[in-house]
C-alpha cells in the first residue's frame, strides 16, 4: 500500500494551495429512478444465486422512494453523504432453471419477484486545482449497495411452490476523478465523476454527473444522471462467480443551500 | 488505475460475502403432488400397471380385496373390492378388469379391459375412471420371460362433482417391457421403457407427458412390496417451450416416492 499511500498524501496536501469557490452546505430531497439489468451468478457460498435481473425475472421499475444527501463543498474539498432507494418487480415464467439463495425454480416455472436496491454513499472529493469558477479534483469514498431479492415460483408441473429471499451487500470504493464549475454568480452549479476500477478482468465503472440551478440563492433544483457498471466476468477473480449488473439513470431533486 | 490485489478482490468479492437468505417451499403436500399433472401421471400409471395380467394369471393367491371369476371363452375377470383395495393415490380402488388370454407363438397375448374407478381419499366427490383395453404379450418361458405392453391408449378421466372445472380426461399409452427374475412367482419384476399420458381435455389445457423409465427401470419385489415399486426412477417431461422436466424416485422403501425431492405417498392395497 506504501505506493498507493504517496499520491494520495499529496493529492490531500494540494488544496491547500488552492483558492476555491465559497463554502456551502446543501441538503437535498431527490428521486432516482434507474433501469437495473444485469446477471448474478455464484455458487462460491451457502446462498448461491445464478439470475439474469431482466431475462429470467423481468424485473422493470415498480416504486421509487424519495432519497436525501447532505454536502459540504468548500474551496479545499467536499463531503457527501447520501441514500436513494428502488424498488423494482416482475413475474414471468422462466426458460431456464434458476437459483435464488439455494433454491432452485425450473424452467416452466411461473416466479414473482421483487428487488430492492437500497445505496448508501459517503464520498470525499478532494479539490487538487481550484479556482473561483471551476474546479479539478480526486473523488475518494465508498458506496455501498444492498440488494433485496425475493422470488416466489410455482411450477405448475410438480405443483411445488417455493419463496426464497436473498440478501447480498455490496461494499464497493469509490476513487476517481471529479470536476466542476459554478456560473451566473453561483446560481448554476455543476460536478462530474468518474468512478473506476480493475483487478484482473474485472472492473467496476460509476460515471455521472449534476447540475444544479438555483434561482433562489438558497434553494434550487437539481437535475443529475448516475451509472454504475459492475463486471466480474467468470475466472476474472473466481472461477464459480460471474456477475454483470449495470444500473443507470436520471434524478431530479429539490435543493437548499445554505 | 489500479488498486492493490487484495483490496480489489475484497471489493468485487465483498458481495458474496455478504450474501445471506431464507427460503420456504410450498405445495410439497401430499393433495398439491397428487393433483399436478406430474403426480397424475405417476400415481395413475401406478395404478394400471400394477395389475398385471401375468401376475394374476400367475400367482398362487391373489392381492386381498381382489377376486377372479371365469366369464368363459378364455376370459377372465378381476373384480376389486373398493373397502379394501388401495389405489395409489390412497383412493379406494373398485371394478374389474377382464383378461383374456389367447396362446401366440413362444407364449402368450392377454388383452386387459379396465373398467375401473377411483374414489380420491380426501376429496370424495373426485372420481377417476379407467377405461379401454391394454394388449400384454408373454414370450419366452415363465422364469425370465419379456413381457411386451402395447396397445390402445387406455382413457381415464377425472370427474368432480363439487367442482366440475377440474374434470380433465387423459389418454395413457405405455410402451413398456417387462423382466422376471426367479420362477413363479417371481423374485424380483423389473419395468423398462416409456410411455406417454396426455390430458386431452380441456382442450385449453391440452399437455403432453413423456415418462421415461430408461434411466433406472422400476423394480418391482413382489414379496416385499407387491403393489409399488420399491426402486427406479421416473423422468417425466412435458412438452411445453421451454421442456419442462420433474423427476420421481422410488423407494427406499416401500410405498416411498419423492417427486422432485417432495415426498409423494403411496396408498398401500
Amino acid at each position: 500500500m506504501r505506493p498507493m499511500l504517496a499520491p494520495l498524501v499529496l493529492a490531500a496536501a494540494l488544496p491547500a494551495l488552492c483558492q476555491g469557490p465559497e463554502r456551502h452546505w446543501y441538503v437535498d430531497i431527490h428521486r432516482f429512478t434507474p433501469t437495473f439489468e444485469g446477471h448474478l451468478q455464484d455458487f462460491r457460498t451457502d446462498n448461491p444465486v445464478d439470475v439474469d435481473l431482466v431475462k429470467d425475472l423481468a424485473l422493470g421499475k415498480d416504486k421509487t422512494k424519495l432519497g436525501f444527501s447532505l454536502e459540504y463543498q468548500g474551496p479545499r474539498f467536499g463531503l457527501e453523504l447520501s441514500r436513494d432507494e428502488e424498488d423494482y418487480a416482475g413475474a414471468n415464467v422462466v426458460n431456464r432453471q434458476i437459483t435464488v439463495n439455494d433454491q432452485t425454480f425450473s424452467a416452466g416455472a411461473l416466479v414473482h419477484s421483487s428487488l430492492k436496491a437500497t445505496n448508501n454513499t459517503l464520498n470525499w472529493t478532494i479539490r487538487c486545482l481550484a479556482r473561483p469558477q471551476f474546479w479539478l479534483g480526486l473523488d475518494l469514498g465508498i458506496r455501498a449497495t444492498q440488494l433485496e431479492l425475493t422470488a416466489s415460483g410455482l411450477e405448475p408441473f410438480s405443483g411445488v411452490t417455493a419463496q426464497s429471499h436473498y440478501k447480498a451487500t455490496l461494499p464497493v470504493p469509490q476513487l476517481g476523478p471529479a470536476l466542476g464549475f459554478t456560473a451566473f454568480d453561483d446560481r448554476l452549479a455543476g460536478r462530474a465523476y468518474y468512478h473506476f476500477l480493475s483487478y484482473k478482468g474485472a472492473t467496476y465503472r460509476h460515471p455521472g454527473a449534476d447540475l444544479r440551478f438555483f434561482p433562489i440563492s438558497w434553494l434550487g433544483v437539481r437535475v443529475f444522471t448516475d451509472g454504475e457498471h459492475f463486471k466480474v466476468p467468470r475466472n476474472s477473480v473466481n472461477k464459480d462467480v460471474d456477475i454483470a449488473l449495470d444500473r443507470t439513470g436520471t434524478g431530479v431533486g429539490l435543493v437548499a443551500r445554505f | 488505475m489500479r488498486l492493490g490485489p487484495s483490496c480489489l478482490a475484497m471489493t468485487m468479492l465483498g458481495l458474496l460475502g455478504c450474501a445471506s437468505g431464507s427460503t420456504d417451499v410450498g405445495g410439497t403436500d401430499a393433495a398439491s403432488i397428487r393433483n399436478a399433472p406430474a403426480g397424475v401421471a405417476t400415481l395413475q400409471f401406478m395404478d394400471l400397471e400394477a395389475i398385471r395380467p401375468d401376475m394374476l394369471a400367475s400367482a398362487s393367491s391373489l392381492p386381498a380385496g381382489v377376486t377372479s371369476a371365469s366369464l368363459g371363452g378364455g376370459v377372465t375377470r378381476y373384480s376389486c373390492d373398493s373397502t379394501v383395495v388401495k389405489a395409489a393415490n390412497a383412493g379406494s380402488l373398485g371394478g374389474y378388469v377382464d383378461i383374456t388370454a389367447a396362446p401366440v407363438t413362444g407364449g402368450t397375448a392377454y388383452t386387459e379391459d379396465f373398467h375401473l374407478s377411483v374414489v380420491a381419499s380426501d376429496a370424495p366427490a373426485q372420481t377417476w375412471s379407467y377405461t379401454g383395453q391394454q394388449l400384454v404379450t408373454v414370450t419366452g418361458a415363465l422364469a425370465g420371460f419379456a413381457l411386451a405392453t402395447t396397445g390402445q391408449p387406455l382413457t381415464l378421466t377425472l370427474v368432480d362433482t363439487a367442482v366440475p372445472a377440474n374434470n380433465k380426461t387423459y389418454t395413457f399409452t405405455p410402451s413398456l417391457t417387462e423382466s422376471w427374475v426367479g420362477a413363479n412367482p417371481p423374485t424380483s419384476v423389473t419395468l423398462n421403457g416409456t410411455y406417454l399420458f396426455a390430458q386431452t381435455l380441456p382442450v385449453a389445457d391440452a399437455k403432453l407427458i413423456s415418462c421415461d423409465l430408461t434411466q433406472q427401470p422400476l423394480v418391482w419385489t413382489p414379496a416385499e412390496c407387491p403393489s409399488y415399486p420399491n426402486a427406479g426412477t421416473l423422468v417425466l417431461s412435458l412438452n411445453t417451450t421451454p421442456v419442462v422436466t420433474a423427476t420421481v424416485k422410488f423407494g427406499p422403501t416401500c410405498g416411498q416416492a419423492t417427486l422432485n425431492g417432495a415426498r409423494l405417498g403411496l396408498g398401500g392395497n
